[in-house]
């Protein structure tokens, strides 16, 4: 050591900041247990924690996640790098720390952005009615009896056409399967070693990933779960329709939605939910709003196999592109309990996607006080919307 | 030319594109006289800042064109390569010699970047303290950066209970 060394716990907190955010995740918790100083220049992390992977604002480097906090001031975000470039990027899905991403010209891949690990999955092009015109910056997509064509710009039918990508967990690009939710198109799967998407032939509401298995929530509330591990897929049907009957409630059944959104989710202890987010037109007509949620459990010995639920008590459910999933929020500091916490998707802006970006319909519903507190986002300009992410443990192994 | 003069009464006359790299001098050149006190930069390490300026005036005075520039971008893009879009490799190259420097020298220097507003320096000075502080233990981190360990047994013991997975796996 030279006698004039420099003691680096006194270099100004801008630039340790800037410092610790240049490091990796487990380089960040060496960093901040160095001394005091540097331990106040990166935010508290605490695993796993969901965050809001927000869109990539700039060509660069880095990703930013929003940490969300029960009061807008202690709202944290901050930027990790490096991550291969996410500009012009959609989070068509995650499941913990992993996020699907799709460019302009549907190529996709699994990314954890916490090590910058990528597992390339098979392009969704060609796909049917659907004619790139990349001189004019766009697809030209043909109506089913070819009778029209309509023009769309890379993004809006990139958003249109991709509703969500579903993937197994801690996927390695030996051992991964993925679903993918469209449009118009049949819901297809994919997985390691398979050079293109496979479809399955019904429609589809919402897809989750659990336990080895894919459930796929089809009309109403029908459930079935798809094996994918063999050669060919392997259904089995967990909830049939005709035995299932969902009785809504009253304040649900008096709001005049015009439109609503399913999402499956389990618990850590394996329950299955089925949550239905009824969404409103906003005053001006240009796009959704989230407008309330009614949350039911499947209970085999019930008659209609669904009871509804209307206390979550200690945990909270994490909603929107991602593999939505309930989670017991006791010692993270900051999360209330009993919410849904819910970000746009991309169906909520698909009905104007000029003004429908503009106020992001991102926040949280408290199922005692039956409220809506919308979340202000750090941004607020035309952007993809962001998705839950759950760093955890496994992806460091 | 502009005159910088050093915290120690040194002085030194730079082109104005150098000095420009600098938004600070910039801005103060707008309005003011050429001849600007930089009393808390000793001329040490002005020397240095004056070389690392020298060097990108030079450089940056030879932009690629823009063509060149999208095709660095796209072939960043698909490989998997996350630096710095500083898109002239010879300049790269220079940089990481530029910075082989002791930890203290680096710390006078991102100072005084930062004070200057170069930002492109206080970032390639952070770089290189992030690449020599990646896989350490903090023991060994507080020795090679001069820094005296000043929790508590206890404060210490509770950061490593709340993130004992990183401590695990690294």
């Amino acid at each position: 050591m030279e006698d004039d060394a420099h003691d680096w716990s006194l270099l100004p907190l801008d630039l340790l900041r800037k410092l610790g955010e240049k490091l990796h995740f487990p380089h960040r918790v060496v960093f901040r247990t160095v001394c005091k100083s540097w331990c106040s220049a990166l935010p508290s992390i605490v695993f796993p924690y969901p965050w809001l992977l927000l869109p990539a604002e700039q060509i660069d480097d880095s990703c930013t996640f929003l940490s969300l906090s029960s009061d807008n001031e202690h709202r944290s975000s901050f930027k990790f790098s490096p991550v291969p470039p996410l500009y012009g990027m959609c989070y068509a899905g995650s499941n913990g720390s992993w996020v699907a991403i799709v460019d302009l010209a549907f190529n996709t891949s699994l990314l954890n952005p916490l090590t910058a690990a990528q597992i390339h999955l098979p392009s969704f092009l060609p796909l049917p009615r659907v004619e790139p015109l990349p001189n004019c910056g766009g697809y030209l997509c043909h109506n089913t009896d070819h009778s029209n064509s309509y023009f769309f710009e890379f993004e809006t039918c990139r958003d249109y056409f991709i509703k969500k990508v579903v993937f197994s967990s801690n996927p390695t690009p030996q051992n991964h399967t993925a679903m993918v939710i469209r449009h118009e198109y049949p819901t297809a799967y994919t997985k390691a070693g398979m050079s293109k998407w496979t479809s399955l032939d019904f429609p589809v509401l919402d897809i989750i990933y659990h336990d080895g298995l894919f459930y796929i929530l089809r009309c109403v509330s029908e459930v079935v779960a798809f094996d994918l591990s063999g050669d060919n897929p392997v259904k089995r049907v967990i909830i049939d329709l005709f035995n299932s009957d969902i009785e809504l409630s009253d304040s649900f059944l008096s709001r005049s939605y015009v439109h609503q959104d399913k999402y499956l989710a389990f618990s850590s202890t394996g329950e299955l939910f089925l949550i239905m987010r009824c969404n409103i037109y906003t005053d001006d007509s240009t796009k959704f709003e989230t407008e309330g949620f009614m949350i039911l459990k499947y209970n085999c010995e019930s008659s209609s196999c669904w009871d509804e639920v209307r206390c979550l008590e200690n945990q909270s459910l994490f909603i929107g592109m991602n593999n939505a999933y309930l989670l017991s929020i006791e010692g993270f500091s900051g999360l209330r309990a009993n919410c849904i916490y819910f970000t746009d998707t991309f169906e909520g802006i698909n009905c104007n996607i000029v003004t429908g970006r503009a106020n992001p319909d991102i926040g949280l519903f408290d199922l005692e006080q039956e409220k809506i507190e919308l979340c202000c986002m750090p941004y607020d300009k035309l952007l993809p919307p962001p998705i839950w992410f759950l760093p955890s443990i496994e992806s460091y192994e | 030319m502009i005159k910088l003069v050093s915290g120690d009464g040194a002085e030194f006359e730079v082109e104005e594109e150098v000095a420009f790299q600098s938004k600070i001098i910039k801005d103060i050149v707008a309005d003011a006289d050429d001849v600007i006190p930089l009393p808390t930069v000793s001329s040490k390490v002005l020397i240095q800042v004056i070389e690392y300026c020298r060097k990108h005036a030079a450089v940056n005075s030879f932009p690629l064109s823009p063509s060149s520039s999208a095709a660095a971008a796209a072939s960043s893009s698909s490989s998997i390569s996350y630096s710095k879009p500083v898109s002239d490799p010879a300049l790269r190259a220079w940089d990481n010699e530029f910075v082989k420097l002791n930890n203290s020298s680096l710390f006078d220097i991102v100072i005084a970047a930062n004070y200057l507003d170069i930002e492109e320096l206080v970032d390639l000075v952070l770089e290189t303290v992030a690449d020599r502080i990646k896989g350490k233990q903090a023991q060994e981190i507080r020795r090679q950066f001069n820094i005296e360990n000043d929790f508590t047994p206890e404060e210490e013991e509770a950061l490593r209970r709340e993130n004992s997975w990183a401590f695990q796996n690294n």
